[in-house]
């Protein structure tokens, strides 16, 4: 993401002071209003299970969409044209996916108190060996997410500012705040930033698309232009770019789903009813950011044409310039819409650095290493190795390591792998925990073997391969294994819908 | 436990809908590479698939309000 900004200095660094003092607010604000948000995990990182239907909705749409939804999709839709248009079904694809496990799951947190993804593992196995292995690929994916998630707010705030300042000051400045409101207000602070954020991002992308219609020219512009020059672009997809579709709904919809900060949301609801009703409000955002950043990429082709693959990453850059040169109205929203791509970039990453904490809090440390620690320490045990995780990450983010660099990549297709326990755990009684085990670390295995020799066989993705080796092992592990009585008396306990 | 219980995972008619749905938001059913007409600008199929995919949205928005009901805050109060 890589967007130089003629347009902006100062008005930027404006902008994004604005938003960092806005958000240290709402951290201030969460704190004062709950003063008990350092003495109780519930609190600090679920929002006392309490969240309305708006903010828990919002919260969801920033996991979801980032700031690369609205700076790296434009450029897709334009090099692939019509062909990307999957970026709108797969989004309602999530929301598809956790339908198969969101009410049981909901259900459940209630009754035991869930506080995490792995509390639910470590209640549903029972098994030392998958609960930390588990936990390590959550906080292994969640990791190398967060360090996506830094490197673009440098390049965005850099881009943002006119090169006025430098990415390492940008990453910085919002790292701090962004640690600082988390620390005041746990999830509050995070679901709150996260509906500011969210509404600033809709705000952005909807004047982007509306400028792009005067301005740029429309959408039959831009068939004209792709059927001079490229009808592939617009011609419906053919045997690649048809498995490239499949596999995208089904990565997208099953991997967004299951992301450590995603699934450990559905906990954070107030009630069942709003847990539907924020769903229901998701099932339809994808027309309005995913299909508006499409348009905004299609018209990019006529309005700027023959850009070679590097320049075409710096579509929503240009196009925001062309507007901003308009008049002032352009000038300042287009402003507005990079504060909100940046403020976007961090209301992900805080959703996942909360996640990430809590897994330690809780899974790591408040199960293995000190189960008698007090819930206030357990939180500052996570929130201290969150910041400590961070300084090693915004090292790694500037100081790239020649070699290893390829271990970074690897998001989806280990986050993806801890899928079967997670759901089929919910549902198959006879579930062995050795399979799920086995399966768990071969398709990980897989996964990264695949990746790292960027081996894609038929045109599947690698993360897809460790996920169906890992499916294999683990039905295949079940049916074939023994599942003692008292096991399997013990998963009906806890998924059945007995009481306990 | 004193209400019904019903989850979309065990109706098999939110699967078939989710199945057939699916299938439609896959464009494997156009020829290969054909675009014409085009609406506005945008090709025929591309239409085809966004109203699959609002289809896909109002499915699971009817999934959500039927056939989801656990009592899972009942649970808690009692």
């Amino acid at each position: 993401m890589e967007v130089e900004l003629a347009f902006s200095g100062w008005s930027g660094i404006l902008v994004l002071m604005l938003y960092g003092g806005l958000m240290l607010a709402v951290g201030v604000y969460a704190f004062l209003r709950n003063r008990g948000v350092r003495e109780s995990l519930d609190e600090y990182y679920l929002g006392g299970r309490g969240l309305g239907v708006m903010v828990l909705f919002f919260t969801f749409f920033a996991t979801q969409y980032s700031g690369n939804t609205v700076v790296g999709y434009p450029p897709t839709a334009y090099r692939l044209g019509y062909q990307y248009l999957v970026s709108v079904p797969f989004f309602i694809m999530i929301i598809m996916v956790y339908l198969l496990f969101a009410p049981r799951l909901y259900a459940l947190g209630r009754r035991f108190n869930l506080l995490t993804p792995v509390d639910w593992i470590d209640l549903r196995f029972r098994s030392k060996k998958v609960t930390v292995l588990a936990a390590i690929l959550m906080l292994y994916g969640l990791g190398n997410y967060l360090l996506e998630q830094f490197v673009a707010i440098g390049q965005g705030v850099s881009g943002l500012t006119g090169g006025t300042i430098p990415y390492q000051v940008g990453v910085v400045f919002f790292i701090v705040i962004m640690v600082a409101y988390s620390w005041l207000g746990g999830m509050r602070s995070v679901a709150y930033t996260d509906t500011i954020q969210g509404l600033a991002l809709l705000f952005g992308v909807f004047t982007l698309l509306i400028g792009s219609l005067i301005y740029l020219g429309g959408l039959p512009t831009a068939a004209e232009t792709m059927i001079a020059e490229a009808p592939e672009k617009l011609g419906a997809p053919t045997g690649g770019s048809l498995t490239t579709w499949f596999c995208l709904l089904v990565l997208v919809g099953i991997g967004a789903a299951i992301y450590p900060h995603a699934f450990q949301r559905i906990f954070a609801a107030r009630s069942e009813r709003t847990l539907k009703r924020s769903f229901i409000r998701m099932a339809y955002m994808p027309f309005l950011t995913a299909g508006v950043v499409f348009m905004v990429g299609i018209i990019g082709i006529s309005a700027f044409p023959d850009l070679p693959t590097a320049e075409s990453e710096q579509l929503v850059g240009m196009m925001a310039n062309a507007l901003a040169n308009q008049n002032a109205f352009f000038y300042w929203t287009m402003v507005l819409l990079f504060g909100g791509v940046i403020a976007a970039i961090v209301s992900t990453a805080d959703s996942v650095l909360l996640t990430f904490s809590s897994i330690v809090s809780n899974d790591l440390y408040g199960r293995y290493i000190a189960p008698d620690a007090d819930e206030s320490r357990k939180i500052l045990v996570g929130k201290l190795v969150g910041v400590a995780a961070v300084v090693v990450l915004v090292l790694i983010a500037w100081y790239p390591p020649g070699t290893l660099y390829q271990i970074f990549v690897l998001k989806f297709e280990v986050l993806i792998q801890t899928a079967p326990a997670l759901i089929l755990g919910l549902y198959w009684s006879r579930l062995n925990t050795q399979a799920v085990f086995v399966g768990m670390l071969a398709g990980t295995v897989l996964a990264a073997a695949f990746t790292f020799a960027g081996y894609r066989p038929l045109g599947v993705y690698s993360g897809l391969w460790g996920l169906l080796l890992n499916l294999v092992l683990c039905v295949g592990g079940s049916l074939m294994s023994q599942v003692t009585e008292a096991h399997r008396q013990r998963a009906i306990e806890v998924i059945g819908w007995q009481r306990p | 436990m004193k209400k019904r219980i019903s989850e979309p995972v065990k109706k098999p008619l939110v699967w078939i809908g989710f199945i057939i749905l699916f299938a439609l938001i896959n464009p494997w059913y156009f020829p290969d590479g054909s675009w014409s007409p085009l609406f506005f600008g945008v090709p025929y199929w591309a239409l085809i698939i966004l109203i699959a995919s609002l289809a896909l949205s109002i499915f699971i928005t009817w999934v959500v309000m039927t056939q989801w009901e656990t009592g899972a805050d009942e649970d808690e109060e009692l």
